[in-house]
């Protein structure tokens, strides 16, 4: 695991406030209710921080960050 | 003629349809006869009100201008400057500030047709010149998607790269069939909810007098009457989007059946309701979180959706009911978090039936409530 999957699934475990999302990595979250309007801000703008790249709020669909397998995918696509 | 209301509207329509129709099955692309229709339907739709007529074509002309200098300013000089920012949303936001406050100013003939949805449409692209996520704009096909006929009136209220994504391509046949036969399913579904539905709520209404028991009347029969005419005509509108090949996101989806106040804004007038998410309420997050100002995040969201629906109820009007409306579903939003965060049997019953069904139940009351006090009938 290179440090940036570290941090971006510490940031996924903060948002949803839980460690068990990344045992079900394909899980959408917003649809197990884990991942709301406000967590989905949250993990932008962190993503944001960690990657250095500052992602506007419409810059992706949400599909793109629907799951955690996507989230870290997304934030290697950042990089 | 009104806007899906009157017959000649709708002669006009299926006139408009036949050459769409024509071109799209056969392969062709609609857009120019999209176009031509946009600015005949237009010209129908206002040529008897010419104060109107003058005021939308100078707005168009104005965003036009606007979008143009600002894609200019990005493009020579960056996206840093946020006065530069700042100041081009004012300025699209003007043309509406300015209507809606000569309104309550005692001068309603500033307004004309769709200004509240097509300032949307206009500060979105602005706004995602600025974020980057925008660096051309083509200009007929802009004008297309500011003034796209069928959901002038009152929306529903597209994105732009969604729109250009379908303007990019062109049906085969098959799949323009497809979006023909999705259409007309809407368009029927809208002509029923709309002339059949909201027609009997609303003849309803007219019979109810005052005291608790007839305001509980009213309650359920103006909140149904409203969703079956904004649902109706919302439907009506996407289907006819569909056989200019345009894929017009929906607006509602099977609302009363929301399960929290959360669920319910992702299932009425959804467009409005992402479009303030994505250009008001994130952007607000963003701004708290980054310069720190409250320190606890869930507390941040609360501020900021209480604010952002608050901004959302003074959009339908300035009248104190439509502010109280959007404050109480802020407040609601905030409360249901806390209640989803905090509450130890909601995380172990949310799954569970009867739970689900309560929770229907109490939300659609909570809605109807709601639309109580959109009605103005409590404050007035």
């Amino acid at each position: 695991m290179t440090d940036l999957d570290t941090q971006v699934d510490e940031l996924i475990t903060r948002v949803c406030g839980t460690a068990e999302v990344l045992d079900e990595p394909d899980l959408d979250l917003f649809e197990a209710g884990v991942l709301d309007s406000l967590g989905a801000v949250e993990l932008l703008v962190e993503l944001g921080e960690i990657t250095g790249v500052h992602v506007a709020p419409t810059e992706a669909d949400r599909e793109e960050f629907s799951s955690v397998t996507r989230i870290r995918e997304f934030a290697r696509s950042l990089q | 003629m009104i806007a899906f209301g009157s017959l000649e509207f709708f002669l006009l329509l299926a006139l408009m349809c036949l050459p769409a129709l024509a071109l799209g099955l056969a392969g062709r692309r609609i857009q120019w006869w999209g176009m031509a229709s946009t600015v005949i339907v237009l010209g129908a739709l206002l040529w008897d009100t010419p104060r109107q007529l003058a005021l939308f074509l100078a707005f168009v002309v104005g965003q036009f201008v606007l979008v143009r200098l600002h894609l200019w300013w990005v493009t020579t000089r960056g996206r840093e400057a946020a006065w530069e920012r700042r100041l081009v949303v004012a300025l699209a936001l003007l043309p509406m500030a300015l209507v809606k406050l000569a309104g309550v100013a005692g001068h309603p003939h500033l307004t004309f047709l769709g200004v509240s949805y097509l300032s949307f449409r206009a500060i979105q692209v602005i706004l995602e010149i600025s974020d980057g996520l925008i660096t051309r704009v083509r200009s007929l096909d802009y004008l297309y998607f500011l003034t796209f006929f069928p959901s002038v009136a009152s929306g529903p209220i597209d994105r732009s790269r969604r729109f250009d994504q379908d303007l990019a391509s062109v049906p085969t046949p098959a799949e323009y069939g497809a979006m023909v036969l999705k259409g007309i399913r809407f368009v029927a579904l809208g002509a029923i909810y709309k002339f059949v539905g909201a027609a009997i709520f609303a003849r309803g209404l007219g019979t109810l007098g005052t005291g608790f028991v007839e305001t509980w009347k009213y309650m359920y029969v103006y909140g149904l009457d409203l969703f079956f005419d904004f649902a109706g005509y919302s439907l009506m509108a996407v289907g006819v989007s569909y056989f200019f090949a345009i894929r017009t996101p929906v607006n509602f989806r099977m609302p009363f059946l929301s399960e929290s106040i959360k669920d319910f804004w992702n299932r009425w007038h959804i467009t409005l309701s992402f479009w303030f998410r994505d250009y008001i309420y994130s952007r607000m997050v963003m701004a708290i979180f980054k310069r720190k100002l409250i320190s606890d995040r869930a507390r941040a969201g609360h501020v900021a959706v209480i604010a952002n629906m608050g901004i959302m109820g003074i959009w339908h009007g300035t009248g104190i009911n439509f502010l109280l409306y959007g404050l109480y579903h802020g407040v609601l939003l905030a409360l249901t978090d806390v209640y989803e965060r905090r509450v130890g049997w909601h995380k172990r019953l949310k799954n569970v039936l009867w739970y689900r069904l309560v929770m229907i139940a109490v939300t659609f009351h909570l809605v109807m409530f709601s639309f109580l006090i959109f009605s103005g009938r409590l404050t007035s």
